[in-house]
């Protein structure tokens, strides 16, 4: 029976070209607009690190003095910590993970005399650091934990600075010469690139990952720059880098490894601690002074890493759909009434309400198959457009399994709303009226 | 057999109730050529579209082969419809887009019939009324008789028992009804009942049993010939 | 002699397509008309005055790698090779270069009471010598420049006793239009003297509300990363220049990485990056709606018309003329479209008001909803013109031919 409706399909797109062509135009532009619009906005907000983003906490501590406070966060909370807190913070035994963390970076002077120098962003870290965002290795690995209080020159260089500088080799135990310092190679990551950047979303949230790690605990030692924000809200006098490490600057970061809810809360208490103790000390003068913990997936929430517009964009896409599917409504309606003479017949025939209902749905999945994968190959279109409106979206922008299942359930959900309806009134037509004399 | 018991049809609409039946009994046996009559507006159409299950009624019995027609829902009764009903229509209803292969090809594919039997059905069926040649063809480059041929053939290759025309020579001119009356004679002679609504009464002569409706109702008037007179004028 | 009544009874006798013509033009329209508020906003938003010479700006970041580094010899040095360059009109070392996207900002007062009980504003913060009114190209309107002697070479903190600030800047502190000669307060012993008002200058972030709100400081901080921004006379001598510079900063001195050199434009582009790609996304999908729905309406009236054949032919015979004809299909298609933008109206204040209130949308101005609306009803007639036409070309005599 699916065969001979497939036939009638076929005969009846072959009386209506056009009009078939407009639906499949239709359910193609309202689809490929819509899973442009939220292919992006689903890698944006999808979470980075499923299998453990809700071990993963990013720690926050209202510093600020009496009145003051971030005006930009949801809670007032400041995005970053201050050196002196990063430093207490990761005294606590609690964590199972802990890691500070900086943008910091470096002139690269290569050995060989032929190439020039370059810059190179990198980040200050714990040892941790690459166990807890699950950074995968080829050669070597992180450094000792000791190093984390007792510093050392040492690196993790990414894989594509070791194929710069030693063309791809196991460079571990090599030197490499960062501002004029020699720092030993421990260990090469595997190109580790995660959409969104959620370890620092204080700087750029989307693009290539650092390829440079160091130490955290080389700060004091070696005056190593901030790379990133640095943010202030008390009037201090700083005129060198000590001064800056004591100073209410907030311009590093903290992450945390708590692998059950007990162990937050444990975590939780010793945070209210240690902001009791500072108070004690002069410091934390707010009355909203406190620490806050966010998962991976909250602080992502928090820093609008999905942005305004990108949410815009997917409510007026929706409402394109909507459109598209209304037009295709309209369409389909008027295709399948002026069929109803022919329907009449066929009920006069023998055929159940049951048989012209699935006749004509199959007629709407044919469309809705055309429309869907017209719908898909312009999208590809339109996320090729998207990557060349923003530039740095290019490791973002991309179909998953994800993204495919979904766009082929939106094309056949979208058929099936457009053309339930109007199968529905076709095959409950009274027949009767169609097969009096015209 | 059909048997129908005080059927009472009202279409509603906003403004008017029509009872376009009422109080309607009628008893049809086994192998009856019964041709109905009446004015126009009397409600033929409306008691055929019943007999065929095209329309629901609002009251009284209607027994087919023995089965309370009432109680069943769309899809049985779209089965029946489609096991022992033939229809043929004053405007043919032919689909415009089917050829005439396909088009007789229409109720057999709803009653599910293989491919090889549905072949050798339409085959048998053109044959007998006489268009085994134009299987190709479509509907608009036939002449009306033999569009009406084709949706006899139609109506005839489901093998129905029960065959409704409503009045199937109406669009045609005397010697193409004359031609398509033979047909549906040879059919009854071969043991389907036929129950056929028109407006000749030559035609209507040549039936069995002559049923006229006046009003919703079987009229019991014996002498059909003034009554059909003063509809035509 | 418009038919209205049997359009209307027409229409009502086939609610659900009627309902999907309006909803489909009531919901384009909400949309086209807010993407056109947001595209306009956002193109106003790129193409606001910055008060420099946008045109003629590049700028360039330097890196020193050398432990010895003397920063004040090199600057001096990097500075006047800069300045005699030919081509180029003048150059300065500066702690942020405008639109760039990153810089320092920071509090400022009135009164140093006011400071303390935080009545303060955000500003934009620039450091560089006494050419950077020349190399920004912006206008003094009130007061001087700074002289070459109040400039500073430091690596610590400078105590700057002057400072020139921008005209939004110096209506917010002293609204009375006093400001210059005044003292403002930065926190500290740092309260230095406005010397000068400029007229207009952009500071580093574009979506910042303190854009405009800028103060200038004579002061160059000697460290080991710092920023060039160089003024050219031609935009030749820019595409020269931005190709040559590091060779030529190279050459004097290779202890150090050059790099981000950058035009002016590109930074600017840079940052308005997702702006620009919000106006063009907008415009492609209201140009698509468009399309599709005046492809709907060509579809669905080409759809009547052909149902109504013969009924179109039957009023012919009986007398109706050609445009009468059209006109029947034209008015259905005005009527329809009046009732769809009604309620178009109200879906579109609806949406600006959830945008306004919880995606920081400004309101739509009263202007666009004649526009949309004029927009959308050329936009029918034009999609049922075609159509209707045919429809007043149907041969009276189909109306005699039995199908
Ligand atoms: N679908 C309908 N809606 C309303 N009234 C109807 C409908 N079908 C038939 N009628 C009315 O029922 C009566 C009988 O109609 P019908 O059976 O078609 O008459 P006939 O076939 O004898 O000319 C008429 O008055 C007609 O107006
Ligand atoms: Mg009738």
């Amino acid at each position: 029976m699916f065969k001979y409706y497939l036939m009638l399909s076929w005969l009846s797109v072959k009386r209506t070209p056009m009009l078939t062509a407009l639906m499949v135009l239709a359910i193609g532009l309202g689809i490929s607009v819509t899973m442009t619009v939220l292919t992006v906005n689903y890698l944006m907000g999808k979470d980075p690190i499923p299998e453990k983003s809700h071990q993963l906490f990013h720690v926050q501590l209202y510093t600020y003095g009496k009145d003051r406070s971030n005006p930009r966060s949801a809670d007032g909370y400041p995005y970053q910590v201050t050196y002196q807190d990063a430093m207490n913070l990761s005294r606590s035994e609690i964590p199972n993970r802990k890691t500070r963390s900086l943008q910091t970076g470096y002139s690269v002077i290569p050995s060989s005399s032929d190439s020039s120098p370059f810059m190179e962003t990198a980040r200050a870290i714990d040892s941790d650091f690459f166990a807890m965002f699950k950074v995968p290795f080829i050669y070597g690995g992180a450094w000792e934990s000791s190093v984390d209080t007792k510093a050392k020159q040492v690196v993790v260089l990414g894989k594509e600075i070791n194929d710069r500088l030693f063309k791809g080799e196991n460079s571990v135990g090599k030197q490499v010469n960062l501002n004029s310092n020699l720092y030993t190679v421990v260990g090469v990551i595997d190109d580790w690139q995660p959409a969104i950047h959620y370890y620092d979303l204080n700087n750029n949230h989307f693009g290539d990952t650092q390829q440079i790690f160091v130490p955290f605990s080389l700060l004091p030692v070696l005056e190593l720059p901030s790379w990133g924000n640095n943010n202030g809200w008390k009037t201090e006098t700083i005129n060198t880098y000590q001064d800056k490490l004591n100073s209410e600057q907030m311009w590093n970061q903290f992450w945390v490894e708590l692998e059950s809810p007990q162990q937050k809360e444990k975590f939780q208490a010793w945070l209210e601690g240690y902001v009791e103790q500072q108070k004690q000390l002069g410091r934390f003068e707010h009355e909203n002074a406190g620490g806050s913990l966010k998962d991976v997936v909250e602080w992502m929430d928090y820093n609008n890493v999905v942005s305004d517009d990108n949410t815009i964009l997917v409510g007026l896409a929706f409402m394109f759909l909507a459109v598209c599917l209304i037009n295709t409504i309209g369409l389909l309606l008027a295709k399948f009434l002026r069929r109803a003479p022919e329907v009449g017949v066929r009920r006069a025939l023998g055929a159940s309400q049951g048989e012209i209902f699935v006749q004509h749905l199959v007629d709407v999945g044919l469309i809705g198959l055309a429309g869907g994968t017209l719908g898909l190959l312009l999208g590809q279109l339109g996320l090729w457009g998207i990557k060349q409106l923003y530039a740095n979206y290019h490791q973002l922008v991309y179909m998953d399994m994800t993204l495919v299942v979904l766009a082929i359930l939106i094309a056949i959900g979208s058929s099936v709303v457009a053309g339930l309806y109007p199968a529905w009134k076709i095959c409950r037509t009274n027949p009767s009226i169609y097969l009096k004399i015209q | 057999m059909l048997q129908m018991n005080n059927i009472k049809k009202v279409f509603r609409t906003d403004l008017v109730e029509t009872h376009a039946l009422r109080d309607f009994s009628l008893q049809v046996e086994e192998g009856e050529f019964v041709a109905v009559t009446g004015p126009s507006g009397s409600g033929k159409t409306t008691f055929l579209n019943i007999t065929g299950m095209l329309e629901t009624f609002d009251g009284g019995t209607y027994m087919l082969d023995g089965q309370d027609v009432k109680g069943l829902n769309d899809k049985q009764r779209s089965r029946l419809r489609n096991e022992k009903i033939g229809f043929i229509f004053q405007s043919f209803n032919l689909i415009p887009d089917l050829n005439l292969f396909d088009n007789v090809d229409v109720p057999l594919r709803y009653r599910g019939f293989s491919s090889k039997e549905r072949k050798q059905r339409i085959e048998n069926a053109l044959e007998r009324v006489g268009l085994s040649a134009r299987l190709k063809h479509l509907p608009s480059q036939l002449s009306g008789g033999q569009q009406q041929r084709v949706a006899i053939a139609r109506a005839l290759a489901g093998e129905p028992r029960f065959l409704l025309a409503d009045e199937p020579t109406g669009n045609l001119d005397s010697l193409m009804a004359r031609q398509v009356m033979q047909l549906l004679e040879e059919i009854n002679q071969q043991g389907t009942t036929i129950i056929m609504v028109t407006h000749d009464s030559e035609l209507a002569r040549r039936a069995h049993r002559n049923i006229h409706i006046v009003d919703g109702q079987v009229s019991d008037y014996q002498d059909l010939q003034p009554v059909l007179e003063v509809a035509e004028a | 002699m418009l038919e209205i009544r049997p359009i209307l009874s027409a229409l009502s006798r086939q609610k659900s397509r009627t309902l999907l013509i309006l909803l489909q033009i009531a919901i384009t329209f909400a949309v086209v008309v807010n993407s056109i508020a947001i595209v306009k906003q956002r193109l106003d938003m790129m193409g606001r005055a910055t008060g420099i010479d946008e045109a003629h700006l590049l700028s360039l970041n330097i890196n020193a790698i050398d432990e010895n580094y003397n920063f004040k010899q090199n600057i001096h040095a990097d500075l006047e090779m800069l300045r005699n360059t030919p081509g180029v009109e003048d150059a300065v070392v500066i702690n942020q270069v405008p639109l760039s996207g990153s810089g320092d900002s920071s509090s400022v007062a009135a009164s140093q009471e006011q400071f303390d009980k935080f009545e303060n504003f955000g500003a934009g913060f620039f450091m560089a010598d006494n050419h950077i009114i020349n190399t920004l190209g912006v206008k003094i309107i009130e007061g001087r420049n700074f002289t070459a002697e109040e400039v500073e070479y430091t690596a610590a903190r400078a105590n700057a006793k002057v400072t020139i600030i921008t005209k939004s800047l110096a209506d917010k502190l002293f609204p009375e239009g006093d400001a210059l000669g005044k003292k403002v307060y930065l926190g500290g012993d740092l309260q230095p003297t406005i010397v000068g008002i400029i007229e207009r200058q952009a500071g580093s972030w574009v979506h910042h509300p303190i854009l405009f709100d800028n103060m200038l400081f004579p002061i160059v901080r000697l460290n080991r990363f710092h920023r060039v921004l160089i003024r050219v006379k031609t935009t030749q001598d820019l595409n020269r220049i931005l190709a040559e510079v590091e060779d030529k900063l190279i050459k004097r001195n290779n202890q150090r990485v050059i790099t981000s050199i950058n035009s002016m434009e590109e930074l600017k582009a840079s940052s308005y990056s997702g702006d620009n790609a919000m106006t063009k996304i907008l415009w492609t999908v209201s140009i698509l709606l468009i399309i599709i729905t005046a492809l709907g309406i060509v579809g669905i009236v080409s759809f009547n018309v052909n149902q109504r054949t013969k009924q179109i032919g039957t009023r012919r015979a009986l007398g109706a003329q050609k445009s009468d004809i059209q006109k029947y299909f034209i008015t259905e298609n005005i009527l329809l479209t009046s009732i769809g933008l009604t309620i178009g109206c109200i879906i579109c204040i609806g949406l600006n008001m959830v945008l306004v209130e919880k995606y920081s949308a400004t309101p739509i101005d009263w202007q666009y909803f004649p526009i949309g609306i004029g927009l959308m009803l050329t936009l029918g007639i034009l999609s049922v013109w075609w159509p209707a036409r045919k429809a007043a070309n149907i041969s009276p005599t189909i109306a005699t031919q039995t199908t």
